[in-house]
């Protein structure tokens, strides 16, 4: 069960930074990389799915989230560094 | 275990395999062989923990949690949206992301479905329609009761109303008529009043009249009789 109280101040602080520094790199990445992060991590839609939304292969979608995956790990390094 | 041993004869797993694994959309039997691999493999498994911690950092971002789908499998007929989608995702990518606040995951969701209702095709309007038939018929029926219950309690009301409003219009008429009545009684007293007085005056003015005449008339009565004598004794043609 998780904890239901409401978090402290500085945790709350520190979660809206590490939310902007995510929407910053997400925003960061290319058109093609970005569609594929979005349909896929934050609107979890199936890889097969997004291939057919794009018009694109199911290889080429997971390729796209390869390389993101790839970008987004050195921008969001501040922050798996701290985890 | 010995990484010199895996580069020599092991055959890693592709990127785009991890990304399925990591994703939970590797068959059972990959799944399974790639686990394998990675208590074997420290290079697959330094690039496997990097992107989970990546993908777990990016959960910071008010999203959907990772693993938990929040879309069921899309029906056939989602490439037939595939336009309404990439629209989406572009936009999404041009103005979404770059928004100074949160993305509304909420109403991203809301703008996808209005877009792909847009876009699809015959078979899900022909749904939408029947669904909005539906709809239309309960609300219909649900309006056309509230229209029945509003109207019986405005005719209610009306009646209410109108009993009242003849109430006292019927006070007030009937205080009219007492006021008008009393005015109409008050005017004739008046009226009688002042014929009275006229009356009075006209024979205080009769009265005066007559007495004046009268004694007018005495008056010239008394100088003719006294002229009279004095008449006798003058010759005819005396006074010519």
């Amino acid at each position: 069960m998780l904890p239901t109280a409401t978090p402290p101040a500085d945790e709350t602080m520190v979660s809206q930074e590490a939310s902007g520094i995510v929407r910053d790199a997400v925003t960061a990445l290319s058109d093609p990389y970005r569609e594929v992060v979005v349909l896929r991590h934050y609107e979890g839609m199936k890889f097969r799915e997004i291939g057919e939304v794009l018009g694109i292969r199911e290889g080429t979608v997971k390729s796209r989230m390869a390389e993101a995956l790839t970008q987004l790990s050195r921008r969001l390094q501040p922050l798996t560094e701290d985890a | 275990m010995n990484d010199d041993r895996e580069e020599a004869g092991m055959s890693h797993p592709s990127r785009e395999d991890w990304v399925a694994y990591l994703y939970g959309e590797a068959d059972a039997r990959d799944r399974s062989s790639f686990t394998s691999h990675l208590r074997d493999c420290g290079e697959c498994r330094q690039q496997v923990e990097r992107w989970r911690a990546t993908m777990h950092a990016m959960n910071a971002w008010e999203m959907a949690p990772v693993g938990k789908p929040r879309r069921a499998s899309l029906p056939r007929w989602v490439p037939a949206a595939a336009a309404a989608l990439i629209a989406f995702a572009v936009g999404l990518g041009a103005a979404r992301l770059t928004a100074p606040e949160p993305v509304d995951v909420a109403a991203l969701k809301e703008e996808m479905g209005q877009s792909l209702r847009q876009e699809i095709g015959t078979e899900w309007r022909n749904a939408l329609a029947v669904t909005s038939e539906r709809t239309y018929s309960d609300l219909y029926t649900q309006l056309r009761n509230d229209v029945d219950a509003s109207t019986a309690r405005a005719v209610a009301l009306t009646r209410l109303e109108a009993g009242r409003a003849f109430g006292e219009f019927a006070r007030v008429y009937e205080e009219d008529q007492t006021r008008g009545r009393l005015t109409v009684a008050e005017l004739l007293q008046y009226v009688d009043d002042q014929r009275a007085h006229d009356v009075a005056e006209l024979r205080l003015s009769l009265s005066t009249l007559a007495s004046a005449t009268g004694q007018e008339f005495e008056r010239t009565k008394r100088r003719f009789e006294a002229i009279t004598p004095i008449m006798r004794v003058i010759p005819a043609g005396a006074l010519e």
